[in-house]
C-alpha cells in the first residue's frame, strides 16, 4: 500500500518522503491523555504516524471541557482511551492504535511490541520522574510536555539524563496548582511538542535535546535552560 | 557581574526581564535582587528554580556559587498537563 496519499500530502512542504516513512513507521507511546496528550495524539495523526499507545486510566469529566481536545458534553464519563481512539481512527482509519486504561505504573511496557517514543503529557510531577527512569530503563528517548497557566515546558530527555529528575526533584506539583490550565496553553504546548517531535525524527540540529525549551505565552518568550546537562 | 533572566511567572508578576548582580552564591543572589526591587516577595523565591549551565538548583541547593560573567534563569516549574 502507498502509504502517502493525498490526506498528508501539505505535511511535505517540510517532511521529505523519508521522513514520513520514518514517521509512518515508528511506534509512539502517548502516557497522558490530557491537554496536552489529546491535541499531541491529534496533532501527530495528521502528521501521518500510524502505530500509537494511547494511556490514560481516567474519564473525561466537566472540569476538562475548557482544553481537552476530544471533551464534549456527550462523552462525559467515558474513559479517554477509548474516545480518542475512535476519534483519531475517524481522521485515519488504516492506523494502528491500541489503548491501554490503566496508570502508567501499573503497566509492562515490555510487553508491547517495539517502542521508539514514549511522550509524557502527564500531570503529576512525580508520574514524570517515573517516566524519565522508566524511559532510561528501556533505553529510548522521552519527549516532556508540561504546562501551566501561561507557561510551559518542552524537551526531549535522552536516556542516562536525569534533568527531569533533578527538575521535579522534591516538589510534589509546580505552578499549575496555583494557576491551573487555561483552553490555550495546552494547545499551544502540544503544537511545540509536535515541531519538537519531527526535528527529531529528521535529525535536525535545532531539536531540544537533554535541556528545557522554556515557553512562556504571556510575555511571548521562549528561552532554553543550556547545554551541559548529562 | 552575574547576568539574571527571570522568567515565566516572576516575568509576568513584576514585569522585569533581566538584572545584573554580584557574582555569590544564589543565596546572595536573590537577597541582592530582593533589596533592589522592594516589590518582589522572597517567597516567590523559595519555590522558584534557578538554571545554571542547564542544571536545574532547587532551594536546598542554593548555596551554589556562581561566577563572574556567568548567566543564571530564575523560573517556575511546571508539571501539569
Amino acid at each position: 500500500m502507498n502509504i502517502m496519499n493525498k490526506q498528508f500530502i501539505n505535511n511535505l512542504g517540510i517532511l521529505s518522503e523519508a521522513d514520513f516513512s520514518a514517521m509512518h513507521d515508528s511506534h509512539v507511546v502517548i502516557v497522558g491523555l490530557g491537554g496536552l496528550g489529546g491535541n499531541f495524539s491529534n496533532n501527530i495523526i495528521r502528521l501521518g504516524i500510524h502505530n500509537i499507545t494511547l494511556i490514560d486510566f481516567d474519564k473525561f469529566e466537566l472540569s476538562n471541557l475548557n482544553r481537552q481536545l476530544f471533551s464534549n458534553q456527550q462523552n462525559i464519563g467515558k474513559y479517554k482511551v477509548d474516545v480518542i481512539s475512535a476519534a483519531l481512527k475517524t481522521i485515519n482509519p488504516n492506523c494502528n492504535i491500541r489503548t491501554i486504561n490503566n496508570r502508567i505504573e501499573n503497566i509492562n511496557l515490555k510487553d508491547l511490541n517495539h517502542i521508539d517514543y514514549i511522550v509524557d503529557a502527564v500531570d503529576k510531577p512525580k508520574t514524570k520522574i517515573f517516566l524519565s527512569k522508566l524511559c532510561n530503563n528501556l533505553n529510548i528517548p522521552l519527549l516532556h510536555g508540561a504546562c501551566a497557566g501561561w507557561y510551559g515546558q518542552v524537551g526531549w530527555i535522552t536516556p542516562g539524563c536525569s534533568l527531569l529528575e533533578e527538575t521535579y526533584k522534591g516538589e510534589v506539583s509546580g505552578l499549575e496548582t496555583s494557576l491551573l490550565n487555561p483552553s490555550f496553553t495546552p494547545s499551544a504546548v502540544a503544537a511545540i511538542m509536535t515541531s519538537e517531535f519531527t526535528k527529531y525524527i529528521q535529525g535536525s540540529k535545532e531539536t531540544t535535546i537533554n535541556e528545557l525549551l522554556l515557553i512562556d505565552l504571556y510575555n511571548n518568550k521562549m528561552i532554553k535552560t543550556g547545554k551541559n546537562y548529562g | 557581574m552575574v547576568k539574571v533572566i527571570f522568567y515565566n511567572l516572576l516575568r509576568s508578576k513584576y514585569n522585569v526581564k533581566e538584572m545584573f548582580v554580584n557574582p555569590g552564591s544564589i543565596r546572595n543572589i536573590i537577597e541582592e535582587i530582593l533589596e533592589k526591587n522592594i516589590e518582589m516577595n522572597s517567597s516567590d523565591f523559595k519555590t522558584c528554580v534557578v538554571f545554571y549551565k542547564g542544571v536545574p538548583i532547587h532551594f536546598l541547593g542554593f548555596q551554589k556559587m556562581i561566577e563572574d560573567n556567568d548567566e543564571i534563569i530564575i523560573t517556575h516549574f511546571v508539571g501539569g498537563g
